[in-house]
């Protein structure tokens, strides 16, 4: 009997203009997502093999430390097609230096700052909206719509239990609704692997299938919804009224309000404490400087800037003197430098744990939303999310340390400190006619600047290690769990009103 | 057809889901108040400190012209007190630029937006007119013709000496009616709240402003209410009609926008960071190569600053920095379009359409950053008019101005902090710029689309079969 039922909705469903409705603006909007981002990330792809390409080329050519500032990037994943997450606004490349710690990525693939303005439009935003919708529109008028009918009396005078007549009713919807869902993720794939000829890792087709079933649970979600509130009324406009009452509420205003409301709640921090301090230390360097270069007597002025084989193209050519005195302050400024960079991090870091805080707090609020848990779990899938962007600047900074160890283990902050900025050395200078009859040699060859030397040996950059791209199914597990309880709890409310419900 | 009125605007009040709508759309109002209050106090405190604080590094500048010159200011763009209509993504668009006398570059991002959470709308008034309203107007249109028929009662209507005519326009009046008394409700309250907290004060820039945003508002939702009965007069049932609408709603608001920003993105190439700075090193590079004798070596002494090597080096900076403008300009120049384009394309969607009208209105989101780079443009030629003037009365300076590492290309004198011009007295009062225009095209476009569909309303309620 369970079965006839079953079969009879789900007839009945896929005969109904809104299931059409329903298939063709899910598998449309995702297909065309789909095709758009596809080509998007095939440029973005290319653009971060070229840029790649050329940072090696950079790294090779150096001819003195003070030119080493390694570009590191996060190649983009093929999954960002399906959810762009926060990833795409929050850049990629970091160029690692010594004195500035790693804290924002500059952005090299999508190229216009200016749109990070306009909110993404991915397969995940399609399903976000159009399968709670339609959840909502095939299952609002289950029980009030057949009461008006006069069809359910005659359904409850059936052997059959309420429970099974509930469960049916879920059942038939679920199946319904997964159709398009289904559809739309063959589709989109097929678009993936056909036609920008994208390849997937085997975890990654792991993530694909968590990202189908997580869709489907969450219509199956919004069709108990609409059943609940089917159940909760005997007049179909009003069940229609509550069920998308509360989809304006949990797929719009509550995921939008809780971003708006974070900041009230919880402030952050003046951005002119940073840049006050910023200011502030750029003058203190300034006048240390100066102040260094007048007791010590150094034979250069500086006059600002950044150009004491800092960082930069700086090298030297000049005279044993000049090299003395280039040491002498190298040493006392670099260090300078440096605490003066981890100081402001700390400043920063400060401001950004204010922003998580504010993060969280915004999640808490979401936590009744649906609409929020499937967001989550598909930026967690897809990598995509602010915590895959955390990751790869906490390694950037990691980088900077092993950078800076490198350095200090071959005495570059010291006794070395002048190979930071030349090839000479000061015995160079004891035959002055050697070293112009150097200098000379190499550019009668034609050979001018840092050219005049060979590449710097390999060991001195350290290689980046990062691996980007792993979904992180264990983050999305939790929001999926989520999901799965709200349905329960929607489905057992929705199973003890209908035991109540007059069917007359 | 004052009788049909009435009764609409009765059944529209009773009907729970209008209700409902009402409800959420005046406690979108009340929020956004209080929120954009809050954010607007804020930001311009953060504005006023970050004035005191440059004001602070150019005195520790004034010692000397050619520092105080070179010294690049954070121009920052105050907070806009109009933003509570149209947010226009600010939070996540550059709001300073690095100014001195000779380039204004480097345009960043400085405020307290947070980039860790994730994308969502935010509650302003085209969320509110654009979303929750349309909800409501849908909510109200759906079942306007073919509700009746399902009810009966439109058979009924027509058995009266009640033209068809005036059954549309009863309907359309009456719901248009509730619906804007929600909007002039919602909308009172929000001023309110927003006038008593200091974030906002009607003047008549403000005035301006908030009669267009009514218009362009009225026009969004009549437009949507009259898709809501034209639809309703297509089809014979509320649900397929209810279906329809959502169908509409979905691509209106979520997927034209969310479209037309990868389609603009793919249509129009703009440079990276990376091709900018390449290019600009190629092109200083290019005017090294081609410099006049003795620019390439610089000897500090008072002698050599006055010789002609010392002119033909300074040109080389000076061309130099005009380069370096000229290509960031470009590209930026470029993005704008590429952004603009698709506002442009988004405007295909009534949604789109509204929201770009508003934004173009209150100077938000891209047209505040068009503001930015021309307050930073205007700023910049302020200062370098004063450099040059201060350099012209120096007798010891070789008037050699460019923008380089090197003291003693123009006068090293000290000059009075009052004299030197400020960023912060371009902006008006009200975080604006200049004049405010209103979006002619947009309007036009709108009581285009209002006419156009009225027409297609009526003309399927004309053929509609009421049995």
């Amino acid at each position: 009997m369970f079965l006839t039922l079953l079969s009879k909705e789900i007839r009945e469903h896929l005969l109904t203009f809104r299931f059409g409705a329903a298939l063709i603006t899910i598998v449309l909007l995702s297909i065309i997502s789909t095709w758009i981002l596809g080509d998007n990330y095939i440029i973005r792809k290319s653009t971060a093999t070229r840029l790649a390409d050329s940072y090696l080329q950079q790294a090779r050519e150096v001819r003195f430390p003070s030119q080493i500032l390694p570009n590191v990037q996060r190649p983009p994943t093929p999954l960002s097609i399906i959810a762009q997450g926060e990833d795409y606004r929050l850049g990629n490349t970091v160029q690692v230096r010594r004195r500035s710690v790693p804290h924002e990525a500059d952005d090299n693939l999508t190229k216009n700052r200016l749109l990070a303005s306009i909110p993404s439009f991915d397969m995940m935003l399609v399903l976000m909206f159009s399968v709670s919708l339609f959840g909502i529109l095939l299952s609002y008028d289950g029980f009030s719509g057949d009461r008006e009918r006069g069809t359910l009396k005659m359904v409850c005078s059936f052997a059959l239990k309420r429970s099974g007549i509930f469960a049916s009713k879920f059942f038939a919807g679920s199946i319904v609704l997964s159709i398009p869902i289904l559809i739309s993720f063959i589709a989109s794939l097929m678009v993936m692997l056909f036609f920008h000829q994208i390849t997937f890792s085997a975890i990654q087709w792991a993530a694909i299938v968590v990202m189908l079933l997580t869709a489907i649970l969450y219509g199956m979600l919004f069709i108990t919804a609409g059943l609940l509130s089917s159940v909760l009324v005997i007049r179909s406009s009003t069940s229609l009224a509550i069920a998308l009452l509360f989809w304006t509420l949990v797929v719009v205003v509550i995921p939008s309000g809780s971003n708006f409301l974070a900041p009230l709640l919880k402030p952050a921090y003046s951005p002119e404490e940073i840049n006050s301090k910023l200011q502030a230390s750029s003058l203190e360097l300034m006048q240390q400087r100066e102040e260094f270069i007048r007791t010590h007597n150094i034979s250069f002025s500086s006059n600002g800037g950044d150009w004491e084989g800092a960082e930069g193209l700086w090298w030297f050519d000049g005279y044993p003197s000049w090299l003395e005195d280039w040491k002498t302050f190298f040493i006392f400024y670099e260090p300078l430098c440096q605490r003066y960079a981890e100081n402001i991090w700390d400043l920063r870091r400060k401001h950004l744990a204010r922003k998580i805080e504010q993060r969280e707090l915004s999640f808490a609020v979401n936590f009744v939303s649906p609409a929020f848990h499937l967001q989550r779990a598909y930026t967690a899938l897809t990598v995509t999310g602010y915590e895959s962007h955390a990751e790869f600047m906490e390694k950037c900074r990691q980088y900077r340390h092993t950078l800076l160890n490198t350095f200090a283990q071959k005495g570059l902050f010291g006794k070395n400190a002048h190979r930071f900025f030349t090839r000479w050395e000061l015995s160079d200078f004891e035959r002055p006619e050697q070293y112009e009859q150097r200098l000379a040699e190499r550019r009668a060859k034609g050979i001018w600047g840092p050219q005049i030397w060979d590449p710097l040996p390999e060991d001195y950059v350290p290689p980046f290690n990062y691996e980007s791209g792993k979904p992180n199914i264990e983050d999305a597990l939790w929001h999926i769990v989520v999901l799965l309880f709200m349905t329960l709890i929607a489905f057992s409310a929705g199973f003890v009103i209908f035991f109540r419900y007059d069917v007359r | 057809m004052f009788t049909i009125i009435k009764q609409q605007v009765i059944d529209g009040l009773r009907d729970s889901l209008f209700l409902f709508i009402a409800v959420v759309v005046l406690l979108t109002f009340v929020v956004n108040g209080f929120v954009f209050s809050d954010r607007y106090h804020v930001a311009r405190e953060d504005w006023e400190r970050h004035n005191a604080n440059t004001i602070e590094f150019l005195e520790a500048r004034t010692s000397n012209l050619t520092v105080l010159a070179r010294y690049y200011q954070t121009m920052v763009k105050p907070a806009s007190t109009l933003t509570f209509i149209a947010n226009g993504g600010e939070e996540r668009l550059p709001n300073s630029y690095s100014v001195n006398a000779f380039l204004y570059v480097n345009p960043r991002l400085q405020n307290r937006g947070n980039e860790t959470l994730p994308d969502f709308l935010i509650i302003d008034w085209i969320f509110i007119i654009g979303i929750v309203l349309s909800l409501q107007a849908f909510m109200l249109g759906f079942r306007a013709i073919c509700g009746e028929k399902r009810d009966g009662t439109l058979r009924l209507l027509m058995s009266y000496s009640v033209s068809r005519w005036k059954l549309f326009f009863g309907k359309y009046v009456g719901y248009l009616t509730i619906l804007l008394v929600t909007f002039a409700l919602g909308a009172s309250i929000n001023l309110f709240i927003l006038n008593v907290t200091g974030a906002m004060q009607f003047t008549s820039t403000t005035l301006f402003v908030l009669g267009w945003t009514a218009i362009v508002s009225v026009l969004f939702i009549s437009f949507v209410l009259l898709f809501g009965i034209a639809v309703s007069s297509m089809v014979r049932t509320p649900a397929v009609a209810l279906v329809i609408l959502m169908i509409f709603w979905l691509f209106a608001v979520i997927a034209v926008p969310g479209i037309a920003r990868i389609i603009g993105e793919n249509a129009m190439q703009v440079p990276s960071e990376s091709d900018v700075s390449q290019e600009i090193n190629l092109a200083r590079s290019e005017i090294w190569d081609n410099s006049k004798e003795g620019a390439g070596a610089w000897y500090g002494d008072n002698e050599y600053r006055f010789t002609q090597a010392a002119r033909n080096r300074a040109e080389v900076y000076q061309a130099i920095s005009a380069s370096i403008q000229n290509i960031f300009n470009s590209a930026d120049k470029q993005r704008i379009d590429q952004a603009v384009l698709i506002n442009t394309i988004a405007s295909l969607s009534p949604y789109g359409l509204m929201s770009d009208a508003l934004q173009r209105l209150t100077r938000q989101g891209i047209y505040g950053y068009s503001d930015l780079k021309e307050a930073a443009r205007r700023y910049q030629q302020q200062l370098y008019s004063f450099t040059k003037e201060k350099d012209r009365i120096d007798p010891d300076s070789p008037h050699n101005l460019y923008h380089g590492v090197e003291r003693g290309g123009f006068s090293t004198k000290p000059v009075e902090l009052s004299s030197i011009p400020r960023s912060d007295v371009l902006w008006q009062s009200g975080g604006l710029l200049g004049d405010l225009h209103v979006p002619w095209m947009h309007m036009v476009m709108l009581m285009a689309s209002n006419v156009v569909m009225m027409l297609v309303a009526f003309i399927f309620l004309l053929r509609y079969d009421p049995r």
